[in-house]
């Protein structure tokens, strides 16, 4: 199985640090749509709650939400540091 | 003559009522709805998504300050493109109730993730009400939502709610039969439509595309010919069920949704207040319940104690209705039949289906399948479900389910047949075909009981254990094998997860009971007719020829005697008899009673027990798989678990020197 690795400077969901603010930069066109119905789209802002052991999926806040996603998902969903300005 | 003025009265009524308005109730899932719906039409009934080809839309007739309509259930959803059950979109749904106007459902914690399906439901062109509901969790959250600026900002008429107290509820649900009527007249040309503006949410060229897909949209089949793909949307508009614009924003909802949540967050900060309050208890468990601890202890403790309500409620339960049954109606009908039928034969086949059928309906159906329904509904309204989803999200992943599929997989240890309507609370149709096909494998208290009585007295409790160790591995290697070869793949999970709530106990009892009412429906007559044949077959003698027949192949293959076969081809009507049937069976056939030691060794014993245990699903388990998936599903799995169960046993049996 391939699979695309970002580069070490991309910061993607699976890889933050749970408490955190982050915005959301990017995310994969074919994740796109389901993420979009869940509110989860570049520009939003969120925090990782859990991290399920085993690779098992996140828990994330959007807003007073909270949001699961598989851990692969998050991988491919690119985030920044909330106390960035946006593009920096 | 009366049957003509019976009709004639029906006509009119059903005039009557397609004359009234029709509201549809739409919102996101976990936004309460189901209980807003309770306390709109005063009625506690199951509302679950139903899932399958035909998805019926529950209507129910209300009375709204003197004015009577329809209101209309709609599964909860998250956008109008969204797939929530079955395999329709939601806007096909939306279409086939035809609603005068839209009641959208919201979270009023959540607004921001809330409206931009309300700015949706807007774009479609009916009237809208919204109604801001759950205000209670929102106000234990620290937030008050200003109804009248919401309602300003979006343009539309706005509510705050709160469905459990039924605050505000007939209100919005009032204000939204009335701008039904009105739409009625102006479509029917009673009334001259009032020109509403809405709110800006799209930019210019936004706009303008829009209109040009809905010009699109309504000139479709001129420019693509009758044979050209059927385009379902430009079918909605050309029919007049949808408008042209309406279908357009479905259609390019890819592009309106960033405008929609643009517009939606800044809408919501207007019309919250916000106040720094200390993290409600329902928040700090929820948080609680999918962190690894204590978020795993809890699930073990929840299964543990969900399997022991439903194995133990329901021993007890069959236990009693069973000996009640077997002192007070038996030698009743015992008496009744064969005064009434003299054949001997025939009488006795009937007693086989009024009295064993309908015990073996009473000793399944109320002790199981209604314990498992009341406690999968309370686990539903609780919203724990998805914690425990996120929980085993990663062990279920290796079978191609969601970890949701944990509920309807441990519920299967007490009957499948719920099991298998418990597998609802999956997603797509693969995961509820893998998961109904897993289900199907796990053996039901029937099964766990033949195998225990065949197994432990004459190989010992290790080798029972033993039985069910490889009736569980094989369960495990089938579902990862059926993961592998059915087409598709897992969906990742996106999951939003409940908050956890008190269910309301009526509300509780009345989906279970809801459920249960159709588990009657549909599996007594199939026992009532399974035990019927089993009857005949049984008096009449017939099984010895069957005997004859398969015999052979039963002994090469899995090293068993002639009758062992019959016995596990007929435990398909009544799978809790494989062995009182083998014993039945073995003592004509020998002249004599026998016992399960003189028929069988001990390894054909295990044998034999593995194999019922893993082969066809019993007929009540099958009429529920046609019910949830159609018949070449339903006969796929059948045929699955037949091969698993003699390739399992023709294996065992070579090991164990038998064959």
């Amino acid at each position: 199985m391939t699979e695309t690795r970002p580069a070490s400077a991309v910061h993607t969901l699976a890889r933050a640090v749970p408490s955190i603010a982050l915005r959301v930069v990017a995310v994969d066109p074919g994740d796109a749509a389901e993420l979009a119905r869940e509110g989860l789209l570049p520009g939003s802002l969120v925090t990782v709650a859990t991290r399920t052991p085993l690779g098992g999926p996140l828990v994330v806040n959007l807003g007073p939400a909270r949001l699961a996603l598989a851990r692969a998902l998050a991988g491919r969903i690119v985030v920044e540091p909330a106390d960035t300005e946006p593009g920096a | 003559m009366t049957a003509a003025l019976v009709a004639g009265a029906r006509a009119t009524a059903a005039d009557a009522d397609a004359a009234l308005p029709v509201v549809a109730l739409v919102g996101r899932p976990n936004v309460g709805k189901s209980t807003f719906l309770a306390r709109a039409s005063r009625r506690f009934v199951e509302t679950a998504n139903a899932p399958g080809t035909t998805v019926s839309l529950e209507r129910r007739r209300i009375r709204s300050r003197g004015h009577d309509a329809w209101l209309v259930d709609l599964p909860g959803t998250r956008s109008l493109d969204d797939v929530p059950a079955g395999d329709d979109p939601f806007w096909t749904l939306l279409v086939e109730a035809a609603p005068d106007a839209i009641l959208v459902v919201a979270d009023a914690s959540d607004l921001a993730r809330h409206l931009p399906l309300v700015i949706a439901c807007r774009d479609l062109g009916l009237p809208v009400v919204l109604a801001a509901n759950l205000a209670d969790e929102a106000e234990r959250r620290g937030l008050t939502v200003d109804g009248g600026r919401l309602g300003q900002v979006l343009n539309v008429r706005a509510h705050v709610t709160c469905g459990r107290e039924g605050v505000g509820v007939d209100a919005a649900v009032a204000d939204a039969v009335r701008l039904a009527m009105i739409r009625r007249e102006v479509r029917a040309g009673r009334r001259s439509p009032r020109s509403t503006v809405p709110a800006n949410v799209y930019p210019f060229d936004v706009e303008q595309s829009l209109r040009r897909a809905g010009d699109a949209l309504s000139s479709e089949p001129r420019s693509l010919g009758a044979a050209a793909v059927i385009d379902p949307l430009a079918t909605a508009v050309i029919a007049g069920r949808i408008s042209a614009r309406g279908a357009a924003s479905i259609r390019m909802a890819p592009v309106l949704d960033p405008y929609r949540w643009i517009a939606a967050a800044s809408w919501a900060a207007e019309a919250e207040h916000r106040r720094d309050v200390p993290e409600p208890l329902a928040d700090r468990l929820g948080r609680w319940t999918t962190s690894p601890w204590p978020g795993i202890p809890v699930f073990l403790g929840v299964s543990f104690a969900a399997f022991l309500a439903v194995t133990l409620t329901g021993g007890v339960l069959a236990g009693a209705l069973g000996a009640a049954w077997t002192a007070i109606v038996s030698p009743f009908l015992g008496h009744v039949v064969p005064a009434v039928i003299p054949v001997p034969v025939v009488a006795n086949a009937v007693l086989w289906s009024v009295d064993g059928g309908l015990l073996g309906m009473l000793s399944v159906g109320i002790p199981y399948v209604l314990t498992f329904y009341l406690l999968l509904a309370a686990l539903e309204d609780s919203g724990y479900l998805t914690s425990a989803a996120v929980l085993m999200d990663r062990l279920f992943g290796l079978l191609g389910l969601p970890g949701r599929a944990a509920i309807p997989v441990l519920a299967a240890a007490g009957c499948n047949v719920p099991a298998i309507y418990g597998t609802r609370v999956l997603r797509t149709r693969r995961e509820r075909v893998i998961g109904s096909f897993v289900v199907t494998l796990v053996p039901c208290s029937a099964r766990s009981a033949v195998v225990i009585a065949a197994v432990a007295p004459y190989a010992g409790p290790a080798a029972a254990l033993a039985a069910f160790g490889l009736v569980a591995g094989a369960t495990v290697a089938a579902g990862f094998v059926a993961n592998a070869i059915i087409p598709g793949r897992q969906m990742p999970l996106v999951l939003e997860l409940a908050p956890l709530r008190l269910p309301i106990p009526r509300h509780v009892a009345a989906k279970a009971w809801w459920r249960f009412r159709g588990f009657v429906v549909t599996a007594t007559p199939i026992m009532l007719v399974g035990s019927l044949v089993l009857g005949v077959v049984y008096e009449a003698g017939w099984w010895q020829a069957i005997a004859a027949t398969i015999g052979p192949s039963v002994e090469w293959a899995l090293g068993l005697p002639a009758i062992a076969g019959v016995a596990i081809v007929f435990a398909f009507l009544r799978k809790e008899l494989a062995l009182q049937l083998l014993i039945a069976f073995a003592a004509i056939q020998l002249g004599h009673a026998t016992g399960l030691g003189e028929l069988m060794t001990p390894p054909q014993l295990f044998v034999y027990a593995v194999v019922s245990s893993l082969s066809i699903p019993c007929i009540a388990t099958m009429a529920a798989l046609r019910g949830e998936l159609g018949w070449r599903p339903a006969a796929g799995i059948a045929l699955a678990t037949i091969s698993l169960a003699l390739g399992v046993g023709a294996v065992l049996a070579r090991l164990l020197g038998t064959a």
